[in-house]
């Protein structure tokens, strides 16, 4: 069930008006019910996994909150290992046993048993990244376990966020759920409103329309001249973040009629100026965790300047396998991992250098810079395998025609100007701290989710992020 | 007085935006129609077609299965040098809108042979008076829904979302004062997209469809009652005269599909033989999943293994004819 059918659209007025009559003891149960609902829309089998996940991590940590300090330890290695398990069996199994293979195959030596597989189930790093938090934020002390196994359920398992994040904190869950509001203001209802509608407009609009290019000119990659491969890449930048940040909008909103506030996962990511800022733009969430739960741990800034650069290296080659079980997904977070190391070394020679300090670059090139950084990256994102992401960008660089020169430049002129504007405007607004009024939120909705309706592809078109 | 406001702004919003396409709508150009802009622009192509390419030696007539299923190179370099293919199947056809496409295009062509590749979905006469009878008035043929016809003849946002939502609109706009005509600005963007044998310049995708999901018996169904569909053979008569007068041969065919109701093949046997035409099998070719796109279009594979396979029975049927 995707947010952007009607299926969903029946379920959710159900769920609000069920979660709005009933007495405050009644609605989180009314939430972890609709949760589990809602995955089984899905695929019911995998209820149990999420039932056996929630069991095992809600009684392990609160073992560690009670547990003397010498084994505290132990139990935090166990439920560690518990969660990355899980990860390791149902995403990343058949990746390494292929891996092993080629690896046998090339030493000269059978390959090892074959693979399983199985089924990736809909949001798994989701919620084992956030059992994970929630086990590290305890052995910590940052916070206390919480003793309902019901606001832990609904914890991992909340259907706004369980299929494509935000990855949220449980210092930032808990509290909301010990604490939901008898009633909403006129105010949040208007702006959960529109951030759903934005989110609407976002994934129609722009992600929906991109879909079909991207799809025609990725899919037979070796039969399109530079120029439209080109297009293709770029327009994949703007499907992506339209698709992503357009479910995270609707994810937040319709949380917020709930009564529960997400945070935000994208902050105009493609108006950044340099690629360490991108990251702190671009799946807020999910650079979080890996800054609080890896980078930091690690030794994060403080340590020398070559073993942090080591270690950013890592946490985004890490950060890459998340995304997916693929070598692919591996490239893409070492050529992160490269940038934002290579931005370090910019920053510190500045620091050094008169010449490069008193150097101005224009912003309007900082951000065509980094966007094109970024969308060079995204090609190891959606290419099918790594030897064809190659051969598109050798394509590319080679100037290659093919059978197709159909250029879609207007499409892509089109998908720039919405994204930009939408962005800016999202922007200015913010800043400047002006909050529509009821009548203009209703126009502005109204003018968002019309446009979206007429834009709307004949199909409907899944989001990125729920294969991951 | 928030209970008025909110709804107020949604449709001052709705209105301020039918208000701008109702304005805009003479330079946006006529609602954009699927099959009507196809048809034109397979037409157009055709009487484009450099004259050193040589007449056209068949037409295919279809739905989107055919136009999907056949690569007109590939069944050109099975019949012979020299023999030139014009595939002018269309998405989104009827029974009703390929007898009348094929009649204009047997007139203006004359070709040697006129295939008509029928499926499941045209070769029976459901709707077809429905859609005869809408055909001249409404924008989108097949269109039966009230709501949506209601739609499309008060909702501009409606009415013109095919030509908002089209990539091409600056570039329709170009072409129309190119062309000096919004008719032909719209219509040329198509044209643009079709090859001189009527295959579309976008490739054909080449994702198999799960192989061995489903594998249909290459045998007829034996037994079935089956009643020809008057409607369908009354047109079939009129392309036949029509044929008489440009000199072609009217063949009828299938085309290979996973659906699970093969009563179709029979039925267009049988309508081939009381019409005394010539008929080709095309479900023989292939019943394999691996070879269809989804459970209906062929992918790029399956259209190579049926061309191929339609393009021998040419050959024998040329042979004979000779």
């Amino acid at each position: 069930m995707l947010f952007n059918t009607l299926t969903f659209l029946v379920f959710f007025v159900a769920v609000l008006l069920l979660h709005w009559s009933l007495s405050k003891r009644m609605q989180k149960p009314l939430l972890l019910l609709t949760s589990y609902a809602f995955y089984s829309f899905w695929d019911w089998r995998f209820l149990f996994l999420i039932i056996l996940v929630t069991l095992a991590n809600f009684y392990l940590t609160q073992s560690i909150f009670r547990m003397p300090i010498s084994r505290k330890k132990n139990i935090l290695f166990l439920t560690l290992t518990f969660n990355l398990l899980v990860l390791g069996v149902f995403k990343y199994f058949d990746f390494f046993i292929e891996s092993l293979n080629s690896l046998l195959n090339a030493l000269g030596v059978a390959p090892y048993p074959n693979t399983i597989e199985i089924i990736l189930p809909l949001g798994i790093s989701f919620f084992t990244f956030k059992a994970i938090s929630y086990a590290v934020d305890v052995y910590r002390k940052e916070l206390e376990p919480t003793d309902s196994l019901i606001d832990f359920g609904i914890f991992l398992s909340y259907f706004p966020y369980m299929l494509a994040g935000p990855i949220m904190s449980a210092k930032i869950v808990l509290p909301q759920l010990r604490a939901i509001p008898t009633r909403l203001s006129s105010a949040t209802v208007n702006s959960a409103l529109l951030l759903i509608a934005l989110g609407f407009f976002r994934k129609t609009v722009i992600g929906d329309y991109a879909a079909p290019l991207v799809d025609r000119i990725f899919g037979n990659s070796t039969q399109f001249d530079w120029k439209s491969l080109l297009i293709g890449v770029f327009a994949f930048s703007f499907q992506i973040y339209g698709d992503f940040a357009g479910y995270t909008d609707m994810a937040r909103g319709i949380s917020r009629l709930l009564g529960i506030e997400l945070i935000r996962n994208f902050r105009e990511p493609y108006l950044s100026r340099n690629i360490t800022s991108f990251w702190r733009h671009w799946h807020i969430s999910l650079s979080t965790w890996f800054k609080n739960y890896l980078y930091i741990p690690l030794g994060g800034n403080r340590v020398h300047f070559y073993r942090s650069a080591l270690n950013l290296m890592l946490v985004m080659t890490i950060a890459g396998l998340w995304h997916g079980a693929a070598v692919i997904f591996l490239v893409w977070g070492m050529f992160h991992g490269f940038l934002l190391v290579a931005h370090k070394m910019w920053i510190r020679s500045t620091s050094k250098l008169m010449l490069i300090k008193n150097l101005h670059i224009p912003i309007i090139f900082k951000i065509c810079g980094t966007f094109t950084l970024v969308t060079l990256g995204w090609i190891f994102f959606r290419a099918d395998s790594l030897q064809s992401a190659i051969e598109l960008i050798d394509r590319i660089l080679r100037r290659s025609t093919g059978a197709f020169d159909q250029i879609d430049l207007l499409q892509l002129l089109i998908l720039i100007v919405t994204s930009f504007t939408l962005d800016l405007t999202v922007r200015i607004y913010r800043k400047s701290n002006y909050v529509l009024g009821v009548f203009s939120s209703g126009l502005v909705i109204g003018l968002l989710l019309t446009m979206a309706l007429v834009f709307r592809a004949s199909e409907i078109i899944p989001f990125v992020y729920f294969q991951f | 007085m928030n209970y008025v406001r909110f709804p107020l702004g949604i449709l001052i919003a709705v209105i301020f935006l039918e208000t701008l396409v109702r304005l805009a709508s003479p330079i946006i150009g006529p609602t954009q129609n699927v099959w009507q802009i196809q048809q034109q622009a397979k037409v157009i192509k055709l009487q484009e077609r450099p004259k050193n390419l040589g007449p056209v030696d068949l037409v295919i007539m279809g739905d989107s299965t055919a136009r999907e299923g056949i690569d007109p190179d590939a069944l050109d370099a099975v019949v012979g040098e020299g023999f030139h293919t014009f595939n002018a199947a269309l998405n989104s056809s009827t029974t009703y809108t390929i007898m009348k496409q094929a009649d204009l295009v047997l007139r203006y062509a004359k070709p040697r042979f006129l295939l008509v590749l029928l499926g499941p979905g045209t070769s029976r006469e459901s709707d077809i008076d429905e859609v005869a009878q809408t055909y001249d008035i409404a924008t989108k043929v097949g269109e039966s829904n009230s709501l949506k016809k209601f739609f499309e003849r008060y909702l501009y946002l409606y009415k013109y979302r095919n030509n908002l939502r089209d990539p091409f609109i600056l570039n329709t706009f170009y072409r129309s004062i190119r062309y000096q005509s919004l008719r032909e600005g719209v219509v040329y963007r198509n044209v643009d997209t079709i090859k001189f044998n009527g295959d579309s310049i976008f490739p054909r995708g080449n994702f198999p469809f799960a192989e061995g999901k489903w594998q249909l018996p290459s045998n007829e169904p034996q037994g079935l009652a089956l009643d020809l569909p008057t409607a369908t053979i009354a047109h079939l008569q009129n392309l036949l005269k029509t044929c008489e007068k440009t000199k072609s041969t009217l063949i009828l065919g299938t085309v290979p599909t996973s659906q699970l109701n093969q009563n179709y093949r029979s039925l267009v046997s049988s309508m081939a033989l009381h019409l005394g035409v010539a008929f080709i099998q095309g479900n023989d070719a292939t019943t394999n999943s691996k070879n269809f796109s989804d459970g209906t279009h062929l992918n790029r594979d399956g259209a190579m293994i049926l061309s191929r396979y339609i393009g021998e029975r040419i050959r024998t049927i040329q042979k004979a004819r000779e």
